[in-house]
């Protein structure tokens, strides 16, 4: 005999080896919570096994299945997890220890397959992600979302799957039109982004062969960013979520970079995210999906920022920081720059690294020497990249964080790439950095940042409007 | 045949939905720097006034400037992401014809819209509202010495332009409006641009 126990009919469990004030916290702090239990129809006080498990919206997970010792090998297990797959009409996940062939087999019987392996997840024995589908071929209800983001030069829209899995990304670039003015200017921006606009979305469905009735969510971002150029993803956003009576999920720029890495693993927290990019330069730590807290961040210039007005100053074509990474690896460290903000903070500083750039560029020309940009190039980002190492891995130790994410434009520099990888592997900390595609604007992480905003609730209503800067959460 | 009409070149919102010769609903509200706020909600509360759902438009007409850069871009985004998912028919005018069309008096017509710095947009229609002079980015001394040609006129602005005398102030009528473009060929919803009438500073700058 079975009986289901939720937080409303706790008094009704039965004595035995599961006590009452265990159950009752359980159900208290999780609210998807709930337990199947097992006895025995001539004597339907005593608790012979169980089931407890969360019932996540669409899906299910198990959280503990155990048999009371002295009943094991019975068959209450197999009738426990016949009984279970047959009530629960979702997808249902469950680890288990490796070793423990048993269950293993009884799950496989059951419909379960291994679907991935955790490293270590049981102490010194690994876990095993196991997955039973609704149907043959169907899986727990896919979520997709649509993304859009304009933020600031680049038009892009894109479709992911359950927050991980891309099924199509166009971005288009204005970046060989803002080239001709050394930066980017946020009146052409903006009136490249209302021509685009159209186009990118249909090229996007196109790609992903899907109609906009078949997506679940429309994440858009909503700042921060140019105001203008933020308005044509906005507005775009808006009126499909409209038309298509589909929610509206207001995704932050930054939440989106820090997302990209979802595209590539899961989220492990607690985590500590770097972010560098041409607008900021930020230590953030993460106890769980969209919770921030901001560690410190730059005093004046960004990271990125200070990378192009130094190319700028050596003689590179905007985009600088790239040219300057590319020169950065023939040169030799032969100038001296000063280390900026060696404090005990978690803050950054660029505007006297680049300051001592331009000055020294003007001595070495009044002198008549010949600025060697190369040595020059490699001189500054040897400082630059020890600056964001140095605090980041405080931050690690400090915190005692194991996970660290890097984000932004400026995490496709292959230096920092390096650097950051030998930090983290020195300390025993795992690191995530995206592939180049994920690092630059782009709406794939914006898609994937809105899966977990989705499934968080966080909606908007048709008054979002777009905010040139706005604090990260 | 129902119509629906935005206008967002200003810091107004002119919006209706007209069904044949009647006006079902119509919004002209001043929202200044909440218009990329409010335009979808009081577009939406249009829909809900006159009981329609956004698949019973048979025609969008959208203002594709002069005015406000960013203001025409609010409409514009709005009305061609529309047309081109429900592969609804659309086409553009200028604000300065909607001025024009406006205008209660049977006279030559000069709408004018601040352009800032000594400039404005402007354009010349006659009594039918033809086009005697092509809507332009120009300097207000230049438009106002291409008026003197003209005995009987009006001169209509949005803004206050200080230096003018007989100017009338802007009241659109959205049904006189939308009447007289119902017959526009439509065009594709990717080509729905704003036209500016005017390049951006750095590229005037760079020529």
């Amino acid at each position: 005999m079975f009986i289901t126990i939720t937080k409303e009919n706790i008094n009704s469990l039965p004595t035995g080896f599961l006590k009452r004030e265990e159950v009752e916290e359980e159900l208290i702090n999780n609210p998807f919570g709930k337990y199947i239990i097992y006895v025995e129809k001539d004597n339907p006080f005593l608790l012979l096994g169980y089931i407890y498990y969360s019932e996540i919206y669409d899906r299910v997970e198990i959280n503990q299945f155990e048999v009371e010792k002295a009943h094991r090998n019975c068959g209450i297990g197999n009738k426990l997890l016949k009984k279970f797959t047959e009530i629960v009409e979702k997808g249902i996940t469950l680890e288990v220890r490796e070793n423990n062939k048993n269950a293993i087999y009884l799950y496989e019987k059951y419909g379960f397959q291994q679907v991935a392996k955790r490293k270590k997840y049981y102490q010194e024995i690994d876990g095993l992600l196991m997955e039973r589908k609704i149907k043959e071929g169907i899986s727990m209800k896919d979520v997709y979302i649509l993304g859009i983001e304009s933020s600031c030069d680049e038009t892009s829209v894109s479709i992911i799957k359950n927050g991980c899995s891309e099924i199509a990304t166009v971005i288009s670039s204005q970046i060989d039109i803002h080239k001709e003015y050394g930066g980017v200017v946020p009146e052409i921006a903006s009136r490249h982004h209302v021509k685009n606009i159209t186009f990118v979305l249909e090229e996007s469905l196109e790609q992903a062969q899907m109609k906009i009735e078949e997506i679940d969510a429309i994440a858009i971002t909503y700042g921060p960013g140019l105001i203008g150029s933020l308005l044509v993803g906005l507005e775009a956003a808006k009126i499909l979520s409209y038309l298509y009576h589909k929610p509206l999920i207001p995704v932050h720029h930054i939440a989106g970079h820090i997302y990209a890495n979802s595209l590539v693993k899961p989220l492990n927290f607690p985590l500590l995210a770097l972010v560098v990019s041409g607008g900021h330069t930020e230590l953030i730590e993460m106890r769980d999906h969209f919770e921030f807290t901001k560690l410190g961040g730059t005093l004046d210039d960004a990271i990125g920022e200070c990378y192009d007005k130094v190319a700028r100053v050596i003689g590179l074509e905007y985009p600088g920081g790239p040219k300057i990474d590319q020169l950065a690896r023939v040169g030799k460290d032969t100038y001296q720059l000063p280390i900026p903000l060696k404090d005990n903070s978690y803050n950054f500083s660029f505007s006297g690294l680049k300051s001592a750039v331009i000055n020294l560029s003007h001595n070495e020309k009044q002198r008549g020497n010949k600025l060697r940009k190369e040595d020059l190039a490699t001189s500054f980002q040897k400082v630059a990249v020890e600056s964001v190492i140095t605090k980041t891995r405080k931050a690690l130790l400090d915190k005692n964080i194991k996970h660290l994410i890097v984000a932004g434009g400026v995490a496709a520099n292959a230096e920092l790439r390096t650097e950051i990888i030998k930090m983290a592997e020195g300390i025993e900390v795992e690191v995530s950095i995206p592939p180049m595609k994920y690092c630059t604007d782009n709406a794939a992480m914006i898609a994937a940042a809105g899966y977990y905003a989705y499934k968080l609730g966080r909606r908007a209503d048709f008054s979002l409007n777009s905010l040139s800067s706005d604090p990260l959460k | 045949m129902r119509s629906l009409y935005i206008d967002t070149s200003s810091s107004f919102l002119y919006a209706g939905i007209i069904e044949e010769e009647k006006i079902l609903a119509e919004c002209q509200k001043r929202f200044d720097h909440d218009l990329s706020k409010e335009a979808l909600p009081e577009i939406i509360k249009l829909f809900e006034k006159s009981k329609l759902n956004p698949q019973d438009i048979d025609k969008i007409i959208v203002v594709n400037g002069p005015g406000s850069f960013t203001g025409i871009r609010i409409g514009i985004t709005i009305a061609k992401v529309y047309a081109w998912t429900l592969n609804i028919p659309i086409t553009t005018i200028t604000s300065l014809e909607a001025m024009a069309i406006s205008a209660e008096e049977k006279k030559v017509h000069i709408p004018m819209i601040d352009a800032r710095r000594g400039y404005v947009f402007a354009g010349i229609y006659d009594e039918e509202n033809r086009c005697l002079f092509t809507p332009k980015h120009i300097k207000l001394e230049t438009i106002l010495k291409e008026v003197e040609k003209f005995s009987n006129y009006a001169i209509i602005t949005n803004d206050e332009i200080e230096k003018i005398s007989c100017q009338r102030s802007y009241q659109p009528n959205i049904l006189k409006i939308v009447n007289y473009f119902q017959n526009k060929e439509s065009i594709s919803p990717h080509s729905v641009n704003p036209d500016y009438l005017k390049l951006t500073e750095a590229e005037e700058k760079k020529n």
